[in-house]
């Protein structure tokens, strides 16, 4: 029971997590002008598309990495379902958001857990960043003020590079971010996160670039903590497609249970 | 059957599945676990007892037809060490299966060494985009609540069994017919040698405004039973519950009212937390019951007797420390009868598939002053395949 919630909650923050970075991926495609502009293109972009893919995650630490498969679908913000592939102890566990709730299936108990919903907003499996600020990125558009510093080169990609502060009533535990947009595909390749001090907490990494589901788009993503040495997490997107329609009924707690 | 013709029973089934995974590769699937557990039990007067055993589960699939699926799942489990010595007829207890068909067997069975095997899923499910029907031993979890489920009639947990996280099956068939917005209807037969013995419910579940809700109706053994239960959420917390009010239909037996109210948060950093409470009108005073609940009793339960005395609390804190290891700390109060269940866990998950767990079990009680009735330690490597 204790060491399923573990594994349940482990599970859950890390789909969360997933979830918008994956919205993060499909973000800033064909846009231009004003940095406001450039973000708000990124938030329509995650309305109303619906997503399929396989992923990899790895985490990695000085003496060893983890990997965890998955499979998901997506569609607009408001439905996910994800299934484990593979570690084979976690295999065939599935992960239902469907607008504000959360539920987990485990089948190896044949059990159908509702999360709460703090289950979104915490900390994902106590490793490199916290789950809340990946769902937060999602609402970037509400919670900070842009500002277009200039331009810079990311791995030999050109790139804009934004400054967000965030609004005062905002509910965002950064104090500032600096992300780096590829000017030509728009896509996110680097961003900062800085805390209240100014300290740096995180660094978000964008890599391997290439056409996936008919989109030009950074298939590796990492995540390395400032003060952990040899401390990352890495996403691969092993497969990706995009806008195949998906019924709402997909994204039942009945559907948990035949994804499998 | 001898027990030689159980063990051959055993080699062939096992060699059948086998081959079929050569054969028909692309519908069959299986998976497991092998766990070695170690118990070391320590009574109120400072005796300690040793147990040793090995648990090995198969889950195996076959898909016989795109909507219809063959589900099969045994439990093998080999126990050796001191305790044997002391509980002689052990293999005897474990023989009993309280299932239609007898599926178990203890198929070595001495004082040094008791082999048993129990079959405790099979099943055939048949579904389409509006129906799912599975009939055979099964487990039928309807529960919402998380740790104490008044609803759940069918398979019954008790929470110190930590080891049978599959839970006892039941030979049944169950039907659920789904509904728009996830709702859906369903009907559960447990079948049972004695009509006393029998249950059947039915249940309907919907959402609505962000919480799921159920209400069910039936016959359970000797009774009526009505329950209602349901998981939302007050704020950023989970908010969970079940009830259930059974009526006797026949003699010997009990009125009884069992409801269970829950609460489970995430912390920021920091660790899941889960709150319950328990009232059981059929609760009684004795406090050497609660030893009931030890794996080593043999730890079953019914959904009456959820625990054995009437108000419970149950408090849980535990989360990931680093992605390998997690701690978990849970405490049950058995309130009016001055008993205390505590249950820390460590899981450290050595390599991908390989897991193991340092798990605590002490149970405390205050008859004239607190002192410990029991402590169990328990040391299990886990590999999964």
């Amino acid at each position: 029971m204790n060491l399923r919630m573990s594994a349940t909650k482990k599970i859950t923050l890390l789909i969360s997590a997933i979830i918008v970075i994956t919205a993060s991926v499909l973000a800033f495609t064909n846009a231009e002008p004003t940095v406001n502009e450039i973000i708000q293109k990124a938030q329509d972009k995650m309305q109303g598309a619906t997503t399929k893919g396989t992923l990899k995650i790895t985490t990695i630490r000085p003496s060893y990495t983890r990997t965890m498969d998955l499979k998901m679908w997506s569609k607009g913000s408001a439905y996910a379902l994800t299934l484990i592939t593979s570690p084979v102890k976690d295999k065939g566990t599935v992960f239902l958001k469907r607008q504000k709730e959360v539920w987990t299936w485990i089948p190896t108990i044949e059990q159908l857990t509702k999360l709460p919903p703090s289950a979104m907003a915490s900390n994902w499996m106590g490793t490199d960043l916290t789950n809340d600020d990946l769902v937060k990125e999602s609402s970037m558009v509400d919670d900070y003020t842009h500002t277009l510093l200039g331009k810079d080169s990311i791995d030999g990609r050109q790139c804009y590079k934004i400054k967000s502060i965030p609004k005062e009533n905002a509910a965002v535990v950064w104090g500032k971010l600096i992300s780096w947009i590829d000017v030509k595909d728009f896509i996110q390749m680097k961003t900062e996160f800085y805390d209240e001090d100014e300290e740096l907490v995180n660094t978000f990494k964008a890599s391997v670039i290439k056409v996936m589901g008919g989109k030009t788009l950074a298939s590796r993503l990492e995540i390395v903590p400032a003060d952990k040495k040899g401390h990352k997490t890495r996403l691969d997107y092993l497969s990706l497609s995009f806008n195949e329609p998906i019924e709402d009924n997909f994204f039942t707690t009945q559907n948990m249970k035949k994804v499998n | 059957m001898k027990p030689k013709h159980k063990v051959a029973f055993l080699f062939v089934l096992i060699s059948c599945s086998a081959t079929a995974q050569t054969k028909w590769k692309e519908n069959f699937s299986y998976r497991g676990y092998v766990k070695d557990l170690r118990l070391i039990s320590i009574d109120a007067k400072g005796h300690t007892l040793q147990q040793n055993f090995i648990h090995n589960r198969f889950n195996f699939r076959y898909q016989l037809k795109s909507n219809l699926k063959f589900g099969l799942e045994l439990r093998n489990r080999f126990f050796y060490g001191e305790f044997l010595k002391y509980v002689p007829n052990y293999g005897d207890q474990l023989e009993y299966d309280p299932g239609v068909i007898d599926m178990t067997w203890s198929w070595i069975n001495n004082r040094e060494f008791v082999a048993h095997t129990t079959i405790d899923r099979m099943w055939l499910n048949w579904s389409n985009d509006k129906w799912d029907i599975r009939i055979g031993r099964q487990r039928i979890n309807w529960g919402q609540n998380i740790v104490w489920n008044p609803n759940d009639l069918f398979n019954v947990l008790n929470f110190a069994n930590f080891d049978y996280e599959e839970r006892p099956p039941a030979d049944a068939l169950k039907i659920e017919h789904y509904l728009k917005k996830g709702g859906s209807l369903n009907f559960g037969y447990k079948f049972a040698k004695k009509w006393e013995e029998t249950v059947f419910v039915t249940m309907y579940r919907f959402n609505k405004k962000l919480y799921d809700v159920q209400i069910l109706a039936g016959k359970y053994h000797r009774d009526a039973a009505v329950g209602l239960g349901w998981a939302g959420s007050i704020k950023n917390a989970g908010f969970k519950g079940e009830a259930t009010y059974f009526e006797p239909i026949m003699d010997s037996s009990d009125r009884a009212f069992i409801t269970s109210v829950s609460v489970d948060f995430l912390m920021k950093k920091g660790p899941y937390v889960v709150i319950s409470t328990l009232y059981n009108t059929l609760g009684t005073s004795d406090l050497n019951k609660l030893l009931q609940l030890t794996p080593t009793a043999g730890g079953t339960l019914d959904v009456k007797h959820l625990m054995p005395n009437k108000y419970s609390l149950f408090v849980q804190a535990g989360g990931s420390v680093t992605p390998l290891l997690s701690l978990n700390l849970a405490v049950i109060g058995a309130i009016d009868i001055k008993g205390v269940f505590m249950m820390p866990t460590i899981a450290y998950n050595l390599k991908t598939n390989l897991d193991l767990n340092i798990i605590g079990q002490s149970f405390l009680g205050d008859s004239d002053k607190w002192r410990f009735l029991s402590n169990g330690i328990f040391v299990r490597l886990k590999q999964s395949f």
